[in-house]
């Protein structure tokens, strides 16, 4: 049993080897897809520019601007002499926000009073308003004057956990894994053995004592561990490039995303079952894997604001349990006892579509 | 069952839905014999052979090969058998080496065992040249004979051979039936060969003509030939169809 399973993973090898194209691209595609998609799906609000209009001209009025534009979310565009040249400005795209420092804001200050500062945000990008004005809040509440004797002036004070410079790459580039983890596991196996019903040499491996176990688990072998490297490579990817924090255990993660990859490769072999050629076993993975994966793992959107029938479609995409085990991991340092329900959930699905695909397949095997 | 036949059925019959591929045939393979099954494309010989070499399961009927039930124990039989068919079915992106090395490691062949095969086979049939080639390089001829060496690495008893000389030119045909002859008179193996190269037939100790899923008629080439007062075996089988489908309109 142990020497035909690896026999057909050896010669599962040769055909990878023999194929560099198809290595290079399943390395490289990962990486460049997390480019893009780690700036594109870019939900962060980095540099926004801002205008002033500063009545003051004071050393207290100096230094809020001065913070604005010291901060990660703003960048000072100019000062504007008016409202109107405001307006002409963020109507022209120009800058998408602006502070309106009144007159006497550093005569309020020496009295110990709350100046009110005016902020104008364009409403029109919503995500992006909201942001900002988190943003100001923000940075308002971290200006102190007085000398130390507690004048804070405004009270305002957000506290982000886990992700405090709320940053979108750190919830999507784990995400990309979880999702590239899917489709390669799922792809390879359907293909491969597609080409063998394709070639003709899938009746000679029928006629050779290896069983149909033998087969599926040697032929699965070594794309789990190729998913598995790139996978790796992403998350070393994720944490020198996008600086993605690792707070948890990666032990911890290699061992429930050999689970997840199980589900992963149950699926593709379910397609193998259906599909004759590699261009629908192709097909069929992408459109079974990627699109739910995506779309309905909460990768993207939360699943919680999804409609009740698609919060229920959710709870049988295997990458929603990976990206809760992902996340959880990567940004909260959450132990095993949390994510057991996470396990169980893969593991289920594991066995359900196994069991499935393998009475399929013995049918085929001896219709 | 006769355990002195190599093979061994009886009413064997598979439907696949309401077609009716093989209708109740009966026949017997003694050991080391070239036993031929001619016939058109779609008479039911590849069907036959399939339930023969335990892929596929009969619809009814009973049958044994080298003295194994092919209802049952067809992990058995898949063991001492060998299988070569007309879709050249190695690897085209593994070198002949490679191939060899890999069904022969599916019969549980390996190191020093596997090597000595690997070796013997490439002497008996000349392909040494080629060891070290991507199988999908080679020319057509020489897949053939690289395809025989594979399946008779692990020292089958019983050759399976499907339409094995299809697209191969005369010359080749006739290189690959005399290495077929001494297989089977060397060293015994049995031999159960289909082909629609009537010709062929000449090769056989005994050869069945199928037609539409059924044998009509099963004898050695020369009483075939003098029984139909014919000279060669295509006019034998052209006259046994012609007669078949002749009583049938009657």
């Amino acid at each position: 049993m142990i020497s035909g399973i690896w026999t057909i993973a050896k010669k599962e090898g040769l055909h990878i080897r023999r194929d560099p194209r198809s290595i290079a691209m399943m390395f490289l595609l990962p990486l460049l897809m997390m480019m893009l998609y780690g700036y594109a799906i870019n939900m962060d609000v980095k540099n926004v520019k801002i205008g002033v209009i500063d009545h003051d001209w004071s050393p207290e009025s100096r230094e809020v601007v001065s913070r604005f534009d010291g901060s990660e979310f703003f960048s000072v565009h100019r000062y504007y002499p008016s409202r109107d040249e405001v307006r002409k400005a963020i109507e022209s795209g120009a800058i998408k926000g602006a502070l309106i420092i009144p007159a006497d804001f550093s005569v309020r200050i020496g009295r110990g009073k709350n100046p009110p500062i005016q902020a104008i945000i364009d409403g029109s990008d919503s995500n992006t308003g909201k942001i900002m004005q988190a943003g100001m809040q923000q940075i308002l509440g971290s200006v102190v004057f007085g000398a130390g004797n507690l004048p804070v002036l405004f009270t305002v004070e957000p506290r982000v956990w886990y992700n405090p410079d709320m940053e979108g790459v750190n919830f999507i580039v784990p995400g990309l894994v979880a999702v590239f983890l899917m489709m390669i596991a799922t792809i390879l196996t359907s293909i491969t053995i597609a080409r063998e019903k394709e070639t003709g040499t899938m009746t000679q491996l029928r006629l050779s004592p290896a069983g149909p176990a033998q087969i599926i688990i040697g032929k699965v072998l070594p794309y789990t561990f190729l998913a598995f490297m790139v996978g790796s490579l992403m998350l070393v990817f994720a944490l020198l490039y996008y600086r993605v924090p690792f707070y948890g255990s990666p032990w911890l993660l290699a061992g429930l995303s050999i689970a997840f990859l199980l589900a992963s490769l149950s699926i593709g072999l379910l397609a193998s079952t259906v599909a004759n050629s590699q261009q629908v076993a192709m097909a069929g993975g992408l459109l079974g894997t990627m699109l739910p994966s995506i779309i309905l793992s909460g990768f993207i959107f939360p699943i919680r604001s999804m409609p009740q029938v698609l919060q229920w479609v959710s709870t049988v995409i295997p990458a929603k349990y990976f990206l809760e085990i992902i996340r959880g991991i990567m940004l909260k340092d959450i132990g095993i006892q949390y994510l057991l329900g996470q396990l169980f959930a893969l593991l289920l699905f594991t066995l359900i579509v196994l069991a499935i695909s393998t009475i399929r397949f013995r049918r085929q095997m001896r219709i | 069952m006769n355990h002195d036949y190599a093979v061994d059925v009886e009413d064997l019959t598979k439907r696949f839905g309401r077609f009716t591929a093989v209708d109740h045939i009966d026949f017997s393979v003694r050991r080391g014999e070239i036993f031929g099954f001619l016939g058109a494309n779609g008479a039911g010989k590849t069907t036959t052979i399939r339930m023969l070499c335990g892929i596929l399961l009969p619809s009814d009927g009973k049958g044994s090969v080298a003295g194994y039930s092919i209802m049952t124990q067809s992990e058995r039989i898949k063991q001492v058998i060998g299988y070569m068919s007309q879709r050249f079915s190695l690897y085209s992106d593994l070198t002949v080496r490679e191939n060899m090395e890999f069904f022969g490691g599916t019969y549980g062949l390996k190191n020093q065992k596997l090597k000595n095969r690997i070796e013997r086979v490439t002497d008996l049939y000349g392909i040494g040249d080629f060891l070290d080639q991507l199988t999908g390089d080679i020319p057509l001829g020489w897949k053939q004979r690289v395809g025989l060496a594979s399946a008779t690495l692990h020292d089958p008893q019983i050759l399976f051979l499907d339409e094995p000389t299809s697209g191969v030119d005369p010359s080749a045909r006739r290189q690959f039936w005399q290495t077929i002859y001494q297989l089977a008179r060397g060293s015994g193996t049995t031999i159960f060969v289909t082909t629609h190269y009537l010709e062929e037939a000449e090769y056989c100790d005994r050869a069945a003509i199928m037609h539409k899923g059924t044998i009509l008629d099963l004898d050695t080439p020369a009483s075939l030939k003098s029984r139909y007062s014919k000279s060669n075996m295509e006019d034998v089988f052209v006259h046994v169809i012609r007669e078949h489908e002749g009583e049938l309109t009657v």
